[in-house]
């Protein structure tokens, strides 16, 4: 994993030329819409991936990453536009300096050029994950369950799990039709031996005791038992015989009658069924039309194999994306779809039927070509033939409407011709002088070995195919086992992790929260509590801010579960901004304790979030910069000063008194909002809410004043030497702090009331910034600079600080 | 970095040594071709658990 010490931008989106120091720490960018934020957010992201992911995807059409990335005034030159970043590989323990331009952004160059440097940083640009929009995080709480399980797998590099399942299930239903068409020539294989032999079952001893008794009539050693090495016509001279049979012939020629007889191949219900169906669907266009579709649906899943879809050649955002959206479509025609499959079922059986007449054809049409009538045998393959089509036919909805007329007239019926030559031919070989003992002994040997060697072999590549169908079927099983295991975990500790960080950012207001995800087929389903109602999708009762928090929330959940320990380092670009002002510092401590790790990189228009999060130590005072404004030609305008006290210190150098008044000002009125919240100070309440500096300012200093006379009080009846010397300092500092400024309603009356610093002189005004710094300073703790906060603020029991340096007792014995 | 991938593959081959269906060599050739990242295809699986052709019966 990476962190980013600074990065220089030249000629990129809305920026100039603009160099930030981050010193590998989180760094908060903030101003005004339009001020060139997110510009900063697309050149972290263009450095490290080569792409910029606003300027893709839905809603961009005809804008480009090498038109549209650079400056608008160097469009026309995307050489212009550069990115260097100094990175801290943290597990590398190295550091590089990489840059990335416009001209060739899939090139990265790296210094130094390391292999494992290259490595690292590659891996980095795989993530685009890391750079968040809050319209990319609120996709994972808002979103339609089939979409956000694709953006979840997306995130989590899941699309893998769901391409191998996939395929795999699709190779073992093309071994299973293997294994089923083997089974099938080797029943028909067995059927031409048993009627070689003329007897009705082929065990072992009945086909042995049928062989004996022509060896037996040759004189011929009899056979004890029948295994795979066994030759049935051994000792019969080799091409002494030819392999006409006369009584095997007649038998093959009169299986084959019988089959042309029953036109409908002994499927008679599958035929009934089957006629029906499809009337059915020929009658109700909606129905044919749902059926195509799964069918056709069904047909492009086998061919994704890249984020183009094989039906439309329409470019989707990734593979898994489209192969989700196919999947639910399929999902949805679920009826027609099980419609469909009864008729493919029935249509089997039709084509297995087809195929076994086949069977019966091929020893019938040599006959035929044995009989000198060459073109009866060319008219019998090309009755093969056609059924093998039809069997082809019985593959798909529309070879099956295709075929209904021929089902209904009998789909294994011949022209009456072709049933002439073939009565002519059985006549013809009854015709034939019966042969001599000897001679039929011989041929039905020398037939028996033939059909017994081709129903070994038929049997052995059905026992392989067999084999190879019950490995595809263990290989998918133990597949799906381990994926749902996992992927049940990962999803059941993403919850748990969800869960609590939202209810941290929530406490206080959702305590008892909890969420639920589940994982359905090409979908994965959120649910929320909702203040112990029950269960809710996000959207149902939780506002715009609650779904704000519950979308970061996740995304933390997930980065945790995808990166562990190595997460450390994110782009969150105006990711909380519906998110209150108290909510924002349970988020601030969130982020704090639980990636205290992780440099974030925080984008936002609301000046007060940036402070909140200097404030609440998110981030080091001087790690953040504020752009005021934008301009064309310059890019952001920003001061280089990110603390307050150091900006107004820069307004008096410039002798700007009125500019150092407002600021201060300002700030006075931002931490007397929140010191009045942390300190669950007492205000008069107002609908408006517009409280008056005045009144928030008294009502902290009073709340202070009466926290620390608990802590005293509680610190005496306890008998506390520690806490009472503890509160005796602050009380101290408080005191010397407002001593300062001579007279504490002075201050309020001035400065709060009637805001006249502004006409101060810079000598008087120094002296009023240097009381105000004295005096908030005395709200912090001087270790960690964290405000002492009341613990819990309404009831409290202890007055503390973050580092814990204070934690004083306010219950008294 | 471990993902959950790789975790699903180690399950899926332990798994796959614990049933008698799928011999060494076919798990072997698995972990081959799952390592190699490509694209998948349906007829790579087929070939790995196939019979051998016709010819190639005795």
């Amino acid at each position: 994993m990476i962190q980013i010490s600074s990065i220089t931008m030249k000629d990129i989106r809305g920026i100039r030329d603009l160099t930030l120091e981050f010193n590998d720490k989180s760094f908060v960018v903030s101003g005004p819409n339009g001020s060139g934020k997110s510009g900063v957010v697309d050149a972290i992201e263009f450095c490290l991936t080569g792409e910029i992911s606003r300027l893709s995807g839905r809603g961009t059409a005809g804008i480009t990453l090498q038109k549209h990335g650079p400056h608008v005034d160097r469009r026309d030159n995307p050489a212009a536009a550069e990115v260097t970043i100094d990175l801290n590989l943290l597990d590398l323990g190295k550091t590089a300096v990489i840059t990335r331009n416009m001209k060739k952004p899939k090139e990265l160059r790296i210094v130094p050029d390391e292999l494992d440097i290259r490595a690292a940083v590659e891996d980095i640009a795989s993530h685009p994950e890391l750079v968040l929009s809050r319209r990319e995080i609120i996709k994972y709480v808002l979103a339609e369950a089939g979409e956000r399980s694709t953006e979840v797998q997306a995130l989590l590099r899941l699309e893998r799990i769901g391409q191998i399942r996939s395929t795999l299930a699709t190779a073992h239903n093309k071994l299973k039709t293997t294994r089923d068409q083997a089974a099938q020539d080797r029943t028909d294989a067995l059927d031409a031996l048993r009627r070689h032999l003329d007897i009705e079952v082929a065990s072992p001893e009945i086909v042995v005791s049928a062989v004996n008794e022509r060896r037996k009539a040759l004189r011929l050693p009899e056979l004890d038992q029948l295994d795979e090495h066994t030759v049935l016509d051994s000792g019969v001279q080799a091409g002494t015989v030819s392999a006409f049979n006369k009584e095997s012939a007649l038998r093959d020629v009169a299986a084959l009658v019988a089959e042309i007889d029953d036109p409908g191949g002994g499927a008679k219900d599958e035929v009934e069924l089957l006629l029906a169906d499809i009337t059915a669907i020929i009658d109700d266009v909606d129905l044919l039309l749902l059926i195509q579709r799964a069918e056709f649906i069904e047909t492009g899943l086998e061919y994704v194999d890249t984020a183009f879809c094989p039906l439309c050649d329409l470019e989707w955002a990734d593979m898994a994306a489209l192969r989700s959206y196919l999947e639910e479509k399929l999902a949805r025609s679920t009826s027609a779809d099980d419609q469909r499959k009864a008729i493919l079922k029935n249509a089997g059986t039709l084509a297995s039927t087809a195929r076994r007449v086949r069977s019966l054809i091929a020893p019938v049409a040599v006959l035929a070509n044995g009989e000198s009538n060459p073109d009866f045998a060319t008219e019998l393959r090309a009755w093969s033939e056609a059924l093998e089509v039809f069997a082809g036919e019985m593959k798909t909805l529309d070879g099956i409407i295709a075929a209904k007329e021929r089902i209904e007239q009998g789909f294994l019926a011949v022209s009456a011709a072709l049933k002439d030559q073939l009565d002519a031919l059985d006549e013809a070989v009854k015709a034939k002088p019966d042969q001599s003992a000897t001679v039929n002994a011989q041929t039905f040997l020398t037939r028996a070995q033939d059909r017994f060697v081709d129903f070994r072999h038929k049997r052995q590549l059905a026992n392989l195919a067999a084999k190879a169908e019950a490995a595809a079927q263990a290989a998918y099983d133990a597949y799906c086992a381990a994926s749902e295991e996992a992927l049940s975990a990962m999803y059941e500790s993403v919850q748990e992790d969800f869960s609590q960080f939202y209810r941290e950012i929530n406490a206080g207001d959702e305590t008892g929260f909890t969420a639920r995800l589940e994982q359905g087929a090409a979908k994965l389903d959120l649910s929320v509590d909702f203040y112990g109602l029950g269960m809710f999708p996000p959207g149902a009762y939780h506002s715009e801010g609650h779904q704000d928090g519950m979308g970061v929330c996740l995304y933390l959940a997930l980065m945790r579960r995808l990166f562990g320990d190595e997460f450390r380092f994110a782009v969150l670009d105006d990711v909380v901004m519906s998110i209150d002002s108290g909510h924002r510092r349970q988020f601030c401590h969130l982020l704090r304790e639980h990636f205290p790790d992780t440099q974030f990189i925080i984008t936002t228009h609301d000046s007060i979030w940036a402070q909140q999060m200097r404030t609440e130590h998110l981030i080091d005072s001087k790690a953040s910069v504020e752009f005021q404004g934008w301009s064309v030609e310059m890019g952001p305008v920003f001061e280089p000063v990110s603390e307050v006290w150091d900006r107004i210190e820069v307004d008096l150098a410039r002798n700007d008194v009125p500019a150092a008044a407002a600021r201060l000002r300002r700030h006075l009125e931002y931490t007397s909002k929140e010191m009045a919240d942390l300190l669950a100070a007492p205000i008069p309440f107002r609908g408006d809410a517009g409280y008056d500096l005045g009144e928030l300012f008294n009502a902290v200093v009073g709340r202070q004043r009466e926290l620390l006379g608990m802590a005293a009080a509680a610190a005496n009846s306890w008998n506390n030497d520690g806490d009472k010397a503890k509160v005796e300092e602050l009380k101290e500092q408080r005191k010397a702090a407002l001593a300062r400024y001579g007279d504490e309603q002075w201050v309020v009356n001035k400065a709060l009331h009637y805001n006249e610093w502004a006409d101060f002189s810079k000598a008087d005004f120094t002296g009023v910034v240097e009381a105000v710094k004295a005096l908030l300073e005395q709200f912090q703790c001087s270790t960690c600079e964290s405000p002492l906060y009341p613990s819990p603020a309404r009831t409290p029991e202890a007055l503390r600080c973050n580092c814990g340096s204070i934690n004083l007792n306010l219950k008294r014995k | 970095m471990s993902t959950i991938q790789s975790e699903i593959l180690e399950d899926f081959y332990k798994r796959l040594d614990e049933v008698g269906e799928v011999p060494e060599s076919m798990v072997e050739a698995l972990r081959s071709l799952l390592a190699s990242g490509g694209k998948l295809k349906a007829e790579d699986f087929v070939q790995i658990f196939a019979p051998p052709s016709e010819e190639q019966i005795p």
